[in-house]
């Protein structure tokens, strides 16, 4: 018996009003991701991956079609469903890191779990371990703003985490950070995957940071271009760092 | 969870203390003149009912003219009530004692200094002073009917630095250019109306002033009586007397519970007219909390799309908004509370020390109250701040820089 998908777009269409033309950014895509994968949807910027990224953590609602998370349809869900379902099924990386820039990176780590109502010192015990796992165990009560970009990074993935989701949703998880705190960054995503079968999804324009991926998604102006495996996959376009 | 909100609110106190202390500015000035202008007007009533209390409340004053002037009016006036209008006030039914009063401002040289003061003519046969103005003897004697120029002297005259030098009992004062011996100092009613009064015999008060008639009576009811039923019945006597229409009354018949409520009244405008100008510094530190947190659900866009994508629902964002208006507007409150407090009771020490009997008065409800409006106040404008930020798309304010 073929398991249920994770995540499953149905003809998802997303049109933005700019001033008086209607923007196409996602023109009827059609994707199906399985648990314990790790994707990578690559493209040009412009070509609607990060809509798509937006569409596929429930940040935002299509125009039409269908998303479905984990069997739950989310294109019709008011807004407070839609964040506790966020608070649990999803954990998100983003370009920018998103930490809160006056909580410490323990606080920053608990908050998502306060938000779900788990005691205090559930939510402590939780984030240090989360910590230790990502390596930050000793800046704990260090403010975003003096952590470097990487280590942001990594306080960020053990936010993402620690409400145990079952996607991890990064949205070019590496632009902000130096190549090498970048592979860094990809070789705990790595294994995430291969250790704990977490289901990844990396939105990027970065080569690299593709092939860590084991299927690619590749985007050019709101349709899917190619969709396939990793291994053997023709990037010709893609920005190789 | 309450908790939680609460601990992520007082996050903006510690990062943005400047502008957190301004807005609280704004509310704390508010809140401060309200409580000390409450706070002095309440310890106004108090005082009053205190005089009200030590001049009796059996007692019903009668005086010529219409009510809107007053004692003071009929002074003016050249109306005056007779000896033929107390006769018939005596015969009404529950009246007790009725007393005709001479009254006059004269001037009083006491040494080398003058004052210009109440001068009572009064009775002493009819009516003692302790029945009359609530008052007792605290030196000298109680005047006497057959006492010829001898005067009793008000609380302030004796106690207080109405003149430089104050007067003693055996002193001389000289009234109108009669000479007069002090015999009697009488206890404070706390109103000067009352306290820088000199009383002399009403004969004596007639050879000197050139006057006749009373304007002023006073009558105190007989024990079980209702004062308000005494007076009623004294006014349409005194009217049938004078054959007056009912409304159109060429005097004045008033209980000292009226009169009590008529000052009440008067003072209660005056309050809340001043306490109304107070409030609108209020709205304008309101103002100030809802363009506060408007600048905060502004900067913070960002972070509340943070919060959303990681699980913040739209009541969690609210909350938390809420709650930081909330306090900007109660710890406002306490400061407001604390100063204002501290103003009353530095007007009450300012007043005592120029000899006006003028009390604060610390009531717990003024207090519980302020504080309740004050935190009223900074939530109220914080809810369109807060609709605002609780409304935020997630995917919009992640792109907001």
């Amino acid at each position: 018996m073929k398991e249920k998908p994770i995540i499953e777009l149905e003809n998802v269409r997303k049109t933005y009003r700019m001033g008086e033309v209607n923007v196409n950014a996602l023109c009827g895509i059609n994707i199906k991701i399985n648990r314990g994968e790790f994707v990578a949807i690559i493209g040009h910027s412009g070509s609607g991956k990060s809509t798509l990224m937006n569409m596929i953590g429930s940040l935002d609602l299509p125009t039409r079609g269908r998303i479905k998370l984990d069997g739950i349809d989310i294109s019709s869900l008011p807004e407070s469903q839609l964040a506790q379902l966020r608070g649990k099924k999803i954990g998100f990386v983003f370009q920018s890191f998103n930490l809160i820039p006056t909580l410490t990176a323990i606080e920053n780590v608990m908050l998502p779990l306060m938000f779900k109502n788990v005691s205090e010192e559930e939510r402590k015990e939780r984030s240090e371990k989360m910590l230790a796992r990502v390596g930050m165990q000793a800046r704990m009560e260090h403010l975003p703003k003096e952590l470097s970009g990487g280590e942001q990074q990594r306080v960020a993935i053990a936010r993402a985490l620690v409400v145990e989701p079952e996607v991890i949703l990064a949205d070019e998880p590496t632009g902000n950070i130096d190549y090498k705190s970048g592979l860094e960054i990809m070789k705990l995503f790595d294994r995430l995957h291969k250790e704990e079968k977490r289901t990844i999804i990396v939105v990027t324009h970065e080569r690299f940071v593709a092939q860590y991926a084991e299927r690619i998604i590749q985007l050019q102006d709101g349709t899917i271009l190619k969709d396939g495996k990793a291994k053997g996959f023709d990037f010709n376009g893609i920005k190789q760092k | 969870m309450f908790s939680d909100y609460f601990k992520l609110a007082l996050r903006t106190f510690r990062h943005k203390p400047t502008r957190s202390w301004l807005t609280i500015l704004g509310i704390f000035i508010g809140i401060a003149a309200v409580v000390a202008l409450i706070s002095l007007g309440q310890g106004m009533q108090e005082a009053i009912n205190q005089q009200f209390e030590i001049l009796g409340t059996d007692k019903i004053t009668i005086y010529p003219g219409a009510s809107s002037f007053g004692v003071l009016g009929s002074l003016l006036g050249s109306e005056r009530m007779s000896d033929h209008d107390i006769s018939i006030i005596k015969r009404i039914s529950g009246v007790n004692i009725v007393v005709g009063v001479a009254m006059t401002i004269a001037k009083v040289v006491s040494g080398d200094e003058h004052q210009y003061t109440m001068v009572i003519g009064y009775n002493p046969d009819e009516i003692n002073i302790k029945d009359f103005i609530g008052v007792t003897i605290i030196d000298g004697r109680e005047l006497r009917a057959n006492d010829g120029y001898k005067v009793m002297i008000g609380y302030s005259l004796g106690y207080e630095d109405i003149y430089e030098e104050p007067i003693e009992v055996g002193d001389t004062l000289e009234i109108s250019g009669k000479s007069f011996t002090v015999v009697g100092i009488v206890s404070e009613v706390g109103n000067p109306g009352y306290d820088n009064r000199i009383y002399i015999n009403r004969d004596l008060f007639y050879s000197i002033f050139t006057q006749e008639g009373y304007p002023l009576v006073v009558v105190r009811t007989k024990e079980g009586y209702d004062t308000t039923s005494v007076a009623d019945a004294i006014k349409e006597k005194l009217r049938k007397d004078r054959n007056l229409e009912e409304g159109s009354e060429n005097f004045t018949v008033m209980t000292s519970q009226q009169l009590q409520k008529m000052i009440s009244d008067i003072i209660g405008v005056i309050q809340t007219i001043v306490i109304g100008i107070a409030a609108i510094s209020l709205l304008v530190g309101g103002t100030g909390i809802m363009n506060t947190m408007y600048t905060s659900v502004l900067e913070r866009t960002r972070e509340i799309g943070i919060m959303k994508a990681v699980g913040a629902k739209n009541f969690d964002i609210g909350m938390v908004f809420f709650i930081e208006s909330g306090i900007l507007g109660l710890v406002g409150g306490v400061i407001g509370i604390v100063f204002g407090l501290s103003m009353a009771y530095a007007v009450e020490l300012a007043a005592t020390s120029l000899d006006i009997s003028l009390k604060a008065s610390f009531d717990p409800l003024i207090i519980g109250g302020a504080l309740l409006f004050s935190f009223i106040i900074g939530s109220v404008s914080g809810i369109i701040p807060t609709l605002q930020a609780a409304k935020l798309k997630p995917a919009e304010s992640l792109r907001y820089e």
